[in-house]
């Protein structure tokens, strides 16, 4: 793209943005009392919080001029580190793609296609984000700045259309649980946000402020969460607490003239969002496994992480009560404390150590 | 329009229907119940034929070539819509993505490999498949570039101080001036 290459700040975030947007719409609300609709509305704020100081390891990696990568390090203690740090990377973004994906598959066959198998759609999903994952990460991050603005113009289309049924009496005033409940959400809100782990390989690609720019980034996505969820709940009342996936009830309402129903239209903006976040789960697996083991980034290895992707899909798609178990287990928590925090904050000390004997010993 | 409209169109029809206003949707739903065919080879048929008569009237004489045309969109076209073969919504489809075809001539060959993909997967995933496929182009766009300049610029990167020259045209006078704005996109 240009002489010093690589992607902006911006572009970086925008498309994390849009990874997550995905989530934030196929995400099912299973226990009310657990997520009150009041907490909803000011949710933004401790989840800026706790997800910028959730990050702070991965922004210590990155060091002062935000250019470090995770192999950087590694590479200092042991090859064998960054083989397994590789691995382990791999396995979260792969891990993370197969789960995305079926939950996708499960808003679909849940509520557009009602208990049709859609494993057709997802590996066409599969085999197109392979070719758009080989044309590099500047492509998807240019990619998701229209998909974003597409985003953005269906969301306003829907709050403009449905702002009419809006009834602050269905609202609640949060916090009447206290503010442990609403951090507990931030803070599990905050452990589904697995993609930033990608700044430990992403970083040297990124030109500008990473550091300002995920404090900002969690501020708007918290933003657009807490918005879209209070219009939730004031348009749809007692009947939105019944639906299993509140956002798209909402798109079911919206419609203006002879538009009577884009509920299908605005999904298939969701298909674009699916679409972007594989393909950048798959860069992102392909790049932890570039620094560990030096491979080649190309088809025959993206078509290998797609296999693992789907055969994830395929085993947690099988019965949702399999699916519903495997995430009500904790495991994203699990994952989320060893990517971000556990395996950035050990490398770092490793280091630290490494450094602190060689300079003992006269080495350095 | 030329690309994806006659797949939008398939897709709306078998899975989307819900998509159309209430006053259009039994009028188009009355006419493709009369047709023997399925949307989606209906679809197919009549732009192959449509490519077939374009191709003749390429390789006829000039004055010749005219007549091919009108035998092919009039006399051909109306007679399948009497004789119940295809319905008029498609039809009418047809022509909007023909006369919609030619705005950007020099594209019309790739443009109609598209649109078939586009019909193919309307018919068999609805919006889904052409949204997919759809990230597949602007994937193709959006990692297209010449001289180290994005095509999609500056949209996508946005740059900001490019956006008086892009959906409308600078004057020539502050063209000139531009240059500084191309040098800072080309070295990021």
């Amino acid at each position: 793209m240009t002489a010093r290459g690589g992607i902006s700040a911006f572009q970086f975030f925008c498309t994390v943005f849009v990874c997550r947007a995905i989530a934030l719409f196929t995400f099912i609300i299973t226990n009310k009392e657990s997520f009150p609709p009041g907490d909803r509305a000011v949710l933004f704020a401790p989840l800026a919080l706790v997800g910028t100081a959730a990050v702070i390891p991965v922004l210590l990696v990155l060091g002062k001029r935000e250019d470090r990568t995770l192999f950087a390090l590694t590479d200092r203690l042991h090859p064998a580190v960054s083989k397994g740090a590789a691995l382990l990377y791999t396995a979260g973004a792969v891990w993370s793609a197969g789960v995305s994906l079926t939950r996708f598959d499960l808003f679909m066959s849940t509520v557009m296609f009602s208990g049709a198998k859609l494993w057709g759609l997802i590996l066409l999903l599969a085999a197109s984000a392979v070719p758009v994952a080989l044309r590099g990460c500047e492509t998807v991050a240019r990619m998701s700045l229209p998909v974003l603005a597409l985003l953005a113009a269906s969301l306003v289309y829907v709050g403009v259309t449905v702002i009419g049924e809006f009834d602050p009496a269905d609202l609640e005033l949060p916090l009447r649980n206290g503010v442990l409940p609403l951090f507990r959400n931030a803070r599990s809100a905050v452990a589904r946000t697995g993609e930033l782990a990608a700044l430990l390989v992403f970083a040297p690609h990124i030109r500008g402020g990473v550091k300002k720019g995920v404090f900002l980034w969690w501020l708007s996505f918290g933003v657009t969460g807490s918005l879209l969820y209070t219009l939730t709940t004031g348009v749809l009342g007692a009947y939105g607490e019944r639906q299993m996936f509140q956002l798209y009830a909402l798109t079911v309402l919206s419609k203006l003239g002879a538009a009577e129903r884009l509920d299908a239209l605005i999904c298939a903006i969701w298909v674009l969002c699916s679409l972007v976040r594989l393909a950048f789960h798959l860069i992102v697996a392909g790049m932890f496994l570039e620094g560990g083991f030096r491979v080649h980034r190309g088809a025959p290895l993206y078509c290998g992480l797609a296999l693992p992707v789907l055969s994830v899909y395929f085993v947690l798609s099988r019965s949702v009560t399999v699916f519903a178990r495997v995430i009500g287990s904790g495991i994203n928590n699990l994952i989320f404390l060893l990517l971000l925090i556990a395996a950035p904050l050990s490398v770092l000390a490793a280091v630290k150590i490494k450094t602190h004997v060689q300079a003992k010993k006269g080495i350095l | 329009m030329s690309a994806v409209l006659p797949g939008l169109f398939v897709a709306t029809c078998n899975f989307h229907p819900e998509v159309l206003p209430p006053n259009i949707m039994p009028d188009i739903a009355a006419a493709e119940a009369r047709t023997p065919f399925s949307l989606m080879f209906e679809a197919v048929a009549i732009h192959l034929i449509y490519e077939i008569v374009r191709e003749a009237s390429l390789r006829m004489p000039v004055a010749v070539g005219s007549a091919v045309s009108i035998v092919g969109a009039l006399v051909v076209g109306d007679a399948a819509v009497t004789a119940g073969l295809i319905a008029a919504p498609m039809l009418m489809v047809v022509a909007l993505t023909a006369i919609s075809s030619a705005v950007v001539s020099k594209l019309h060959e790739s443009v109609a490999l598209i649109r078939f993909a586009m019909i193919l997967l309307g018919g068999l995933t609805g919006f889904f498949g052409i949204f997919a496929a759809g990230g597949l182009l602007l994937a193709d766009i959006c990692g297209a570039g010449a001289f180290g300049v994005p095509f999609s610029a500056p949209f996508t990167p946005w740059i900001g101080k490019e956006q008086s020259d892009a959906l409308r045209r600078d004057g020539w006078r502050k063209l000139a001036r531009r240059r500084q704005g191309i040098k800072e996109l080309e070295l990021g």
